[in-house]
Parts: structure tokens; sequence; C-alpha cells
């Protein structure tokens, strides 16, 4: 994780996120992020590997070797269901997270 | 939360594997960037720069997910170890010291802890221990327990409803067992036919009594074996049940061997056989007169019963309270007074149990001071250590590496030392263990001191090192590591003269040699006195004299037969080549078991205390006692009313007078002195000269009790260890079922006597080497500390041109002022306490100048030598790199 762009925790939920749109490999997720945060994240994209592995250590998605859309080996990756049920904690614990900092900062 | 750590464990295991695989993932990323970007119009060469920098570096990156999957302090850990185990190699001295002394604090607790744990903590190897119940008598005056009952009281206390079953039994029993090899006396337990069934322990052959059959006099006799009988007798024959072997010269059946711990469920008594109630009349060494089951004054049993489902020991207690009051109303003659008391099996008595727990706790006490004194020591040896290697770890701080990881590795080596320590203290608890084990107390019936292993104090010993080093080694490391570092050296610079004469580690190092100084001081008595005992005169010529111990109460002998029988035994061992006199007596001299009564000469004097002896003809012949006036009694010759005495008893009663002939009232009797004896040490070797009444063997002879037997006694040419093979062919010519016990010389006999003296020169010297140790590890490491934190000044001095010698005299000053002072504090404590150690010495002043002096002499040279090493150490300094010490 880059360390001075996120909160700790977030590249892990967002990752999540991401895959709840269906299978995919670590390319597509980085661009998949990159184009949803529209460019402001600056993650380096290495830092995804580690969160994968975390993340599968944990058991909250599952890697398997497959083949990408162009016909290369790839491992691929998709939620498990204890993922999904740690991704809605996590949104809600988010979303109550981000409300307070709102609050105390003025904004909400 | 499981899952997670086996497939961390999968994850680890094929490291290699997953590591390669993620190379591939990260290099297919970059890849697939590099062939966006180029699509975006980039050159290859600029699109493969870009995609990297956007990944960042996949190195650190692989790192960082190795880590998810191989624990980083488990790494961290295996690295501290192999560095602390390089470490240790590297200074074996400095190890073994400080193993050592940890080995002696834990291995001191431990073993105090397993004799607790044995004593306090045992459970029987029955089926289900917790609700057997031992029941004894209660004396309601005085609150005592654990007394006998009688066998009517027994069978009123058998109704209790709290009870399945009761049983009650006698657990001192000696028999003689013949058959398969010599025969010997071995100590059995009667009990009730349902002892097995109330007990329940586990057989490893056959069953228990029939509890429907072995009550009744006149059934088939039977016994049950124990494992260790059944070992060392029969050879663990496994075809034993079945057999008829002889007890006591009468057939009995063996129907079944218990299994190997289980012993009766005496506390401390351990039973080689059992036997039941109706095998009662062939024990003629069970006299308790008259009718044993049908007399209530006859109090001569013990009981156990095991717990009905639902009743507790409270319940059971409050119902035979009644039962005792009961008891005490209808039978006010024999059992006022009387009540029951009923415990879980297998426990001390309670008042011994208060005892033992006191005595632990002081023990325990004591070793954990012990303790603390030797982690005490090994923090100093260990901060001697870490100052040395203060510069490596300022490097090491100064390139980066953090202090926890540092603390971390430091405690690693100590607890590595600690653990090192805790396993060598766990040997020594276990020897200790052993060795009480085999300690031969000097009494007639087996005493169980055998402690078995047991893994909690496994356990224990582990935990204490753990805590052991913990403590030794926390101060240390936090203090090497502590992130100011010139800061931390200024403020503990001390200058010779300055530093704090009285600080803690000083004074603990002169208190440590003060209580080492007591018990060398102890020590060295101790083995002076022993010495000295064996120089006592006894009064009898005790080399070439064998005894040893017969009963033939046993065997169920007639008055008439037994006289036979000695006469018998008498005149063949009398007879053999070699043997010069022989006798037979009540008891020997010295064998610290007999009867004492009270003669009163003037009844306005006090009455003097004599010791009671029966004794045939020769007897003072063959103890070499000194004849002084008149003469033995003579073989064939009755003589029921004579009596010879000692001179203590002539000096005590009669001072003054002639004795011979004159005729004195003992109890109702009239006896007349036959002779006068010199006196002989009668009861202990360091006793005042007690007073002897030596009676002639009467008809019907009986030893002082079923304990001793009668003691046959030899005077012998040469070894009389050598004449034991053919006393024992003499006396099974007489009859072949006859025991032969406690055979032994009297030399033997007479260093037993010397068990308490021995035991406590042992105790003593142990604790005393032990003492010398951690304390000579203690000064040793105070002054390796105060040397290495004074590296700078004696660099100073060395450099102004303080010669070899002089830096050498500076650190011995003050090694030895400290050795000094603790010695001078313990010698004035041995001194203090020499009127306690006083009743234990024989010969010897408590104030003995010899060991007064060698003991300080000794201990101040091994405290010499343990300065001198630091102090060559600093005279070694080469001033310029000790300078640039900091």
């Amino acid at each position: 994780m880059g360390k001075n762009d996120l909160f700790p925790g977030t590249l892990d939920m967002m990752v999540l996120k991401t895959l709840t749109r269906g299978t995919m490999h670590g390319y597509a997720i980085a661009q998949l992020l990159k184009q949803l945060s529209e460019d402001v994240l600056q993650v380096e994209e290495g830092s995804l590997y580690p969160a994968l592995q975390r993340l599968e250590l944990n058991g909250w998605i599952e890697g398997e070797w497959g083949v990408s859309a162009n016909n290369r080996r790839a491992r691929m990756y998709k939620l498990t269901p204890a993922g999904r049920k740690t991704l809605a904690s996590e949104t809600a614990r988010y979303r109550q997270m981000t409300g307070a900092i709102a609050r105390v900062m003025g904004m909400a | 939360m499981l899952r997670r750590w086996q497939r961390r464990l999968r994850y680890w295991l094929h490291g290699e594997d997953r590591a390669r695989l993620l190379r591939e993932e990260m290099e297919l990323h970059l890849e697939m960037k590099t062939q966006e970007l180029m699509e975006e119009g980039m050159t290859e060469r600029d699109a493969r720069h870009a995609a990297r920098r956007q990944f960042g570096n996949p190195t650190a990156r692989q790192e960082e997910s190795r880590e998810t999957w191989t624990a980083r302090w488990l790494s961290d850990l295996l690295q501290d170890a192999t560095f602390a185990a390089r470490t240790i190699r590297k200074q074996p001295g400095f190890a073994a010291l400080a193993v050592l002394s940890a080995a002696l604090g834990i291995g001191a607790c431990s073993l105090v802890f397993s004799i607790a744990n044995f004593a306090l903590f045992r459970t029987l190897p029955v089926h289900d221990p917790s609700r057997l119940a031992t029941v004894s008598g209660r004396d309601l005056r005085s609150g005592r327990t654990g007394r006998s009952m009688a066998y009517p009281d027994f069978a009123d206390l058998r109704q209790a409803l709290s009870f399945q079953g009761m049983t009650a039994y006698f657990a001192f029993m000696p028999a003689s067992i013949s058959g398969r090899g010599e025969p010997q006396r071995y100590w059995g337990t009667l009990a009730t036919a349902n002892y097995f069934d109330v007990v329940r322990p586990v057989f490893v052959l056959g069953r228990g009594f029939d509890a429907t059959r072995d009550d009744r006099p006149g059934e088939s006799p039977v016994m049950v074996l124990s494992y260790p009988l059944w070992q060392s007798r029969f050879g663990g024959d496994r075809g034993i049940v079945g057999e008829t072997i002889e007890l006591n010269g009468r057939k009995a059946t063996v129907v079944g061997v218990t299994g190997q711990g289980f012993r009766g469920v005496e506390a401390m008594f351990l039973s080689d056989f059992w036997i039941p109630f109706s095998m009662i009349d062939s024990l003629a060494a069970v006299d308790m007169g008259g009718d044993r089951l049908g007399n209530r004054y006859s109090q001569w049993l013990s009981a156990a019963g095991r717990l009905r489902n639902g009743a507790s020991l409270q319940s059971a207690a409050a119902e035979l309270d009644v039962i005792g009051k009961r008891l005490s109303i209808a039978w006010p003659a024999s059992n006022n007074d009387r009540g029951f008391y009923v415990e879980r099996a297998g426990q001390l008595n309670p008042g011994i149990r208060r005892m033992v727990v006191v005595f632990f706790v002081l023990l325990l006490s004591v070793s954990v001071l012990v303790l603390c004194t030797a982690c005490a020591n090994v923090a100093n040896l260990l901060l001697a250590r870490t100052s040395a290697r203060q510069k490596e770890i300022a490097t090491r701080l100064a390139i980066g590496a953090g202090r926890g990881r540092l603390v971390r590795q430091l405690l690693t080596e100590s607890a590595m030392l600690a653990l090192m320590g805790g396993v060598a203290g766990d040997a020594l608890a276990q020897a200790g263990a052993a060795a009480m084990g085999r300690l031969r107390v000097p009494l007639s019936f087996p005493v169980d001191f055998s402690i078995p292993l047991d893994y909690r104090v496994m356990i224990f010993s582990l935990a204490l090192s753990a805590l052991t080093g913990m403590v030794f080694g926390l101060a240390p490391a936090l203090r090497a590591t502590r992130p100011d570092l010139t800061g931390a050296l200024k403020e503990d610079r001390a200058f010779f003269g300055q530093g704090r004469r009285f600080g803690l580690r000083n004074i603990l190092v002169v208190v440590q040699v003060a209580i080492c100084m007591v018990l060398l001081v102890c020590s060295g008595l101790f083995l002076r006195s022993l010495h000295s005992a064996g120089n006592i005169d006894l009064g009898l010529a005790h080399r070439n004299i064998l005894l040893m111990g017969f009963d033939p109460s046993l065997n169920a002998y007639s008055a008439n037969d037994t006289r036979r029988v000695l006469d018998a035994i008498l005149a063949s061992a009398s007879s053999l080549p070699g043997v010069e006199s022989a006798t037979i007596a009540s008891g020997a001299p010295l064998d610290m078991e007999g009867t004492q009564d009270m003669f009163t000469a003037d009844p306005r004097k006090s009455p003097v205390h004599v010791d009671l002896y029966s004794v045939a003809p020769h007897f003072f012949e063959t103890f070499g006692i000194r004849m002084i006036a008149g003469e033995d009694f003579r073989p064939g010759i009755p003589a029921d009313d004579a009596v010879i005495v000692n001179q203590a008893f002539a000096n005590q009663a009669f001072p003054g007078e002639d004795l011979i002939g004159r005729r004195i009232g003992f109890y109702r009797r009239t006896l007349h002195i036959a002779a006068v004896v010199a006196t002989a040490k009668s009861r202990t070797v360091g006793e005042e000269p007690h007073a002897c009444f030596y009676f002639p063997m009467a008809k019907e002879a009986r030893g002082n009790d079923s304990l001793t037997g009668i003691t046959l006694a030899l005077r012998t040419r040469g070894n009389p260890a050598g004449y034991a093979a053919a006393v024992r062919q003499a006396v099974r010519k007489v009859d072949p079922a006859l025991a032969l016990f406690n055979v032994r010389t009297m030399d033997a006999q007479i260093s037993q006597a010397l068990f308490v003296p021995r035991v406590s020169a042992a105790l003593f010297g142990l604790a005393g080497l032990m003492g010398l140790l951690i304390s000579t590890v203690g000064i040793y490491g105070v002054i390796s500390f105060s040397v290495a934190r004074q590296t700078k000044d004696i660099g100073i001095r060395v450099a102004l041109g303080a010669r070899r010698g002089q830096v050498v005299g500076m650190v011995l000053r003050q090694g030895l002022t400290l050795t000094v002072a603790g010695s001078a504090i313990g010698m004035a404590a041995a001194l203090a306490l020499s009127r306690i150690t006083a009743s234990l010495l024989y010969g010897v002043s408590p104030t003995d100048s010899l060991t007064f002096l060698a003991v300080p002499a000794a201990l101040l040279t091994i405290a010499t030598v343990a300065c001198l090493v630091p102090a060559r150490r600093a005279a070694a300094l080469d001033p310029i790199r000790a300078l640039r010490c900091e």
C-alpha cells in the first residue's frame, strides 16, 4: 500500500469492492481502480499484490490460475462469501467514519 | 482463525513456489501495462520505464507479500535464537556460570515443589480416588485424629449410610514369606475381605479377596501380592496366581497381584502384601491380647470407605459424629470422648499436614530467595557483558536497528540461558528426589520417600525458567539499549572510592557471602563432629560383630518351642567355625528401638530412666562390654530375679555403693544385682551415659516389639559380613521357614546411628557448596560489572602511569572489602547460632577454632580468585582503546 496515499485498510476494501463485478486478474483490478477513482488515487500499482496476498490469506478472495482475455496465463481472483460479508461490514464502518470526519471538518 | 493458520502454514511450506508465481504475476502486470502504454504511442523503452515507475519497487512488494504468509516474528525468532546460540558458544565460561546459577535456583525450587506436590497433592492409584475416604478414631479431648479403632466400633461404623462399603485393616503387619529362596520378612496389611471391593486398585494379575468367603475363619487362606514383591521375590512370574506360598510357615494361595503404584491407602506406609481377616489367627505377631474382634478396648484398626453417590466428606463426617455419640452413650467405659474422623484417602493426617505445609512454605521461600539471588547475580554478569558489548550495540542502534528488536535479541539470549538452566535445574531436582528416595531411614519398617516423576514438576521448572530469563535479562537488556548512551554512561560513571558503597548490588553480595559463611561453618562443624563421633568411646568393641533379626513369634511357636528354637539357633551359630562368641538379645546397643522404664531408688529423688534389655549369656563378651564386677548369666542356670546393671545406673541411683548382690525393688519384683558392667552407648552415639538393666532372656522370649524381633549377635574372626551366609544356613537347619532380617554389621549399625549428624552434614554441606557457588558468581559478577563500568577511569589511570599491579590491587580491594564484610557478619551469625547447633554436635565445640579459621580462609581464597579474573582483565586494558571506549 502506498504509504501516504490511503487510509490503512482502504485499499483492501476497494479491491474487495472491485471484485464484486466479477472474476478478474491483478492488472484488471488495478485498471478498474484507476478508472473508477478517475485517476485521483495515486496508488503504486505494485502495492496491489501484497494486498491480494493478504486478502487471500484471510480467505476473503480466492485466486486461481486461468486465462486472460488476450489468452495469457493469469491468476484470476474472485470474491468468497466470507469476503462479501467483510466487504459489507467494512463498507458500513467506512461510511460511519467518513461521515464522522466530514462532520468534524464542518463539511456535512 | 484456525483456517487462516492452516493457510499460513501451507503458504509457508510452499513459500518458494508461491514466490515464483507471484513474480510471474507481477511480470505479467508490467507487460500488460507496457503494452497498453505502447498502444497509447510511447516507445517500448519509455513504456517499460513508465510501467515500472507506476508499479513501484517489485522486490519490496515481493518481500511485503512474503511477510503476509511467513510470520515475521517467527523468522526473527529463529534469527535471534541462532545469534544467541552463537554468542553463548563464544563465551562458554560466562554461559556455564549463568546456567549453573540459574540451575541451582530453579533446581532448589523444583525439588521443594516436587516434594510438596507429592506430599500434598498425591492421589491414590485406585478407581475414582476422590470417593475413597479413610476413617480414623478421634480423641475428642485432645482433638487428635488418626487414631486406631476397635473392631466392634468398625462394625458399627460400617452401617453408615454415607458409604457404599467400608473396610478395616491393620497396616503394620510383619510376616515372613518362604518358599522360592531365602525366607524373608515383609510388611503387609491384614484387611477385611471386602478391602479390594472398597479400595478398587488395578490388578496386574488375578483378583482381590472374595468378599463372600474370605472373611470366615477356616476358609482356605489367600493372599494378594504388591507389584514390587511380585517382581523382587517371584521375578514377575505370571503363573504365580493359584500357587501356594508359605506365610509364617503356613500355606496361603496367591489370588492376585496389584498394579505397580498401589501400596495400600496409607500416605507413608507401604504394604508388600494383603491377607484377609480369616487368617488372623495365624498371625501371632499382632498380639493385641485376648479377643481382638470382640473387644472395644483393643484399638488397632484403620478403616477406609467408599462414599456413596451423593454423599460428601462433610455429610459422612456428620453421620459418623452421630454414630460416635451414640457409641459413647452405649459404651461409656471404652468410647467416652471418642469420635471419628473422615478424610480423603492417601492424605497425611491433618496435624502432620499442617506442619508439612508450614515446612514447605518455609522451604519454598528459602529456595525462592536462592533463585532471586541467582537471578541478581546473573543479571550482574549480563550487565558486565552488555557493558562490554556497548559499542556493538551502539553501532547497531546507530545504523537503525529498532530498540525493541535489540531488546528482544538480548532477551532471547537470556531466555536461552535460563532455559538451559531450567533443564539442568530440573535434572538437579530429579537427582535430589532420587537421592531422597534412596535415603535409608533407620526404621525397621519400610517408609516411602521416593518421589515419582511428575509432569507438573517439569511444567513448573519450565515456567520458572521462562520467568527467570525475563527477570535477569530484562534490566540488562533495557539498560544496554538505552537510547542516550553517552548520557547513561556519564551518569553512572563512578571513580574509584566514589562508587555507591552501599548500593543494592554491594549489599546483596555482602548478604550472600554472610549466608554462605553461616552454611559453610555449620557444615564444617558437622563434618568435624562426624569425624570425632567416629572417635567417641562407645563402651563396646564394635568391630567384627554381625547382627541379625528374627522373630519366632511370626511362626506362632508356643513358649516352649520358642525356647527350643532359640537354644538351637544359638547353639548352631556359636559352633560355626570362626565365631568367637554368640548371643541373643531383645536388641543390640544403638539400634534406636527399645524399651525404657523408670527406676525409683529413693522416693525423694527423681527417678532414673533405665533402658531395658533381655540378654542371653555371653552378651557382654560378644559386644565387648567390660564386666566391672560380678558374673555374667550362665547357660542353663535359671536366674529369673537376677539383673545386671551398668556403671551409669550405679552412679545415678546408688553413687559410691557396692552393688553386687544387692536387692532392689522394681515394680512388684525384687531383683538382685548379679553384676555391674561398663557403660556402653545405648540409643545414640552422642548421648550422656544411659542407665541400663540387662535381664536374663526369659522363657517366653520376645523381642522389644514386633518391629525389631530378636537380635542374634556374633563376634567373629575377620570380616563379620562374610559369616552371614553360614548363619543363614545354620538357622535354616533349625527352621526353614524362619526369616532373618536386618542382617548388618555393628559398624554399619553405628553409622546408621549417626544418621542425623550424617544427614545434617550432607545437607549443610550441599547448601554450603550451593551458597559458595552462588556467592562466588555474585562477587565475580559485581566486580566484573564495576570493572566494565570503569573502563575509562582505568584507562586514564594506566595512561597516567599506574602500574598493572596497582590496577589489580584496586579491583581486588573492592572485591575483598565486600567479602570481608560479608564474612564478618556471617561469622557473627554462626557464633550466635552455635547454641542451637551445639545440641547436634558430638565432641566438637560449637565454636571450634579450626572450623572458624579454615572456612573464612577458604572463602577468602575463592573470593580472591573470583576477583582476580576481572582484575587482570582490567590490568590488561589498552589505555588507548579504553579511552575510546565511549
